[in-house]
C-alpha cells in the first residue's frame, strides 16, 4: 500500500513530517513515499494513497486526524471530511497544463528508479545508448 | 541550542577556516554565530583585520543582516517573519504575543520563502507555517 506525504520544506513548516511518522506507526504495511508538493499549499500536509482509481487525496492533515483517517480505512480511499477526491480531479490541479512541474508531486524526487519510470532520462537514452 | 564561550583565540580558529576564501565578511560573521550564537563586538575587529577589510566596513554588514545577533541569544533563537505577506495575515500581532511571552528570544524576520503558508516563524532553524503561539511554544526546547 503506497502512501504519499510530501517531503518539501512547505509541507514540513506545517507538519508533513510528524505526519509521516504517525502514519508509519499506525499504518501497518504502508510504504510512505514522500513526493514534493503538488503545490496546492492550503491543502498541505496533503496526503495521498494509491486505490484502483489512481491517487485519492486527504487534506490538510494533520497528527490529530490520523486515528480517524484510519477508521474510514483511508488506506482504501475510504470516505473522510479531509477527502479531496481523486488527486488528477482536485479543480486547481485539472486546470493546469504542467510542464517543467509535471513530475513533482507525483514522484518522489530522490528516486531515479521512479523519475525514469515516469519518463525522465529519456533524452539521456536517446543521446547515448 | 548550545554554543561555544567566545574569547578571541576560539574567534580567531573560526576565521582560519576561512582563510582561502573571498569576500568572505559575511560568511565569517555567519561562522561566528554558529560557533558563538551571536557576533562578539571584539569581532568586529578581528574579522577586518583577517580580511583585510575596514571596521565600518565589517560593521556595514554586521547591522544590514537582522538575522545576525549582537548579544548573546536566549536558550531559542525565534524569528518571525514581518515581511509583507506575512504581516498581511497577522504576522504582527503573532510577533507582539510573542515577544511578550519569549522575550530576548524573539526576533524580527524578513520572508523565509515560504508565504503562502503565512504567517512564519522559524524556531531554531525550522520553519514552522500557520504559526500560533501555541505551536511556537511547543517547538521550543
Amino acid at each position: 500500500m503506497k502512501i504519499y506525504v510530501p517531503g518539501d520544506s512547505a509541507a514540513i513548516s506545517v507538519g508533513a513530517d510528524e505526519v509521516a511518522e504517525a502514519i508509519a506507526q499506525k499504518v501497518s504495511g504502508a510504504t510512505i513515499i514522500r513526493n514534493g508538493s503538488r503545490g496546492a499549499l492550503w491543502l498541505e500536509p496533503m496526503v495521498e494513497v494509491e486505490t484502483n482509481k489512481g491517487r485519492v487525496a486527504y487534506g490538510p492533515v494533520s497528527v490529530e486526524d490520523i486515528d480517524s483517517l484510519i477508521a474510514a480505512d483511508f488506506m482504501h480511499g475510504g470516505a473522510h471530511k479531509l477527502s479531496l477526491g481523486e488527486s488528477e480531479k482536485i479543480e486547481w490541479l485539472a486546470s493546469q497544463d504542467r510542464v517543467t512541474f509535471k513530475r513533482v508531486g507525483i514522484i518522489d524526487p530522490l528516486s531515479l528508479s521512479d523519475y525514469e519510470a515516469h519518463g525522465g532520462l529519456v533524452a539521456c537514452a536517446v543521446l547515448f545508448l | 541550542m548550545k554554543y561555544s564561550t567566545w574569547s578571541q583565540d576560539a574567534a580567531l580558529a573560526v576565521l582560519a577556516t576561512l582563510r582561502e576564501e573571498k569576500g568572505a565578511v559575511l560568511m565569517a560573521l555567519q561562522a561566528l554565530q554558529k560557533e558563538f550564537g551571536y557576533v562578539h563586538k571584539e569581532d568586529v575587529a578581528l574579522v577586518a583585520n583577517f580580511f583585510n577589510n575596514s571596521r565600518a566596513d565589517v560593521h556595514g554588514v554586521l547591522t544590514f543582516y537582522h538575522d545576525l545577533l549582537t548579544e548573546p541569544p536566549g536558550d531559542n533563537h525565534i524569528s518571525v517573519c514581518v515581511a509583507e505577506a506575512c504581516q498581511a495575515v497577522g504576522s504582527r500581532q503573532l510577533e507582539k504575543d510573542i515577544k511578550a511571552k519569549f522575550g530576548k528570544e524573539v526576533h524580527d524576520g524578513y520572508c523565509f520563502g515560504n508565504c503562502a503558508l503565512g504567517p512564519n516563524a522559524m524556531v531554531n532553524g525550522a520553519i514552522i507555517g500557520r504559526a500560533s503561539v501555541e505551536k511556537i511554544a511547543k517547538a521550543r526546547t
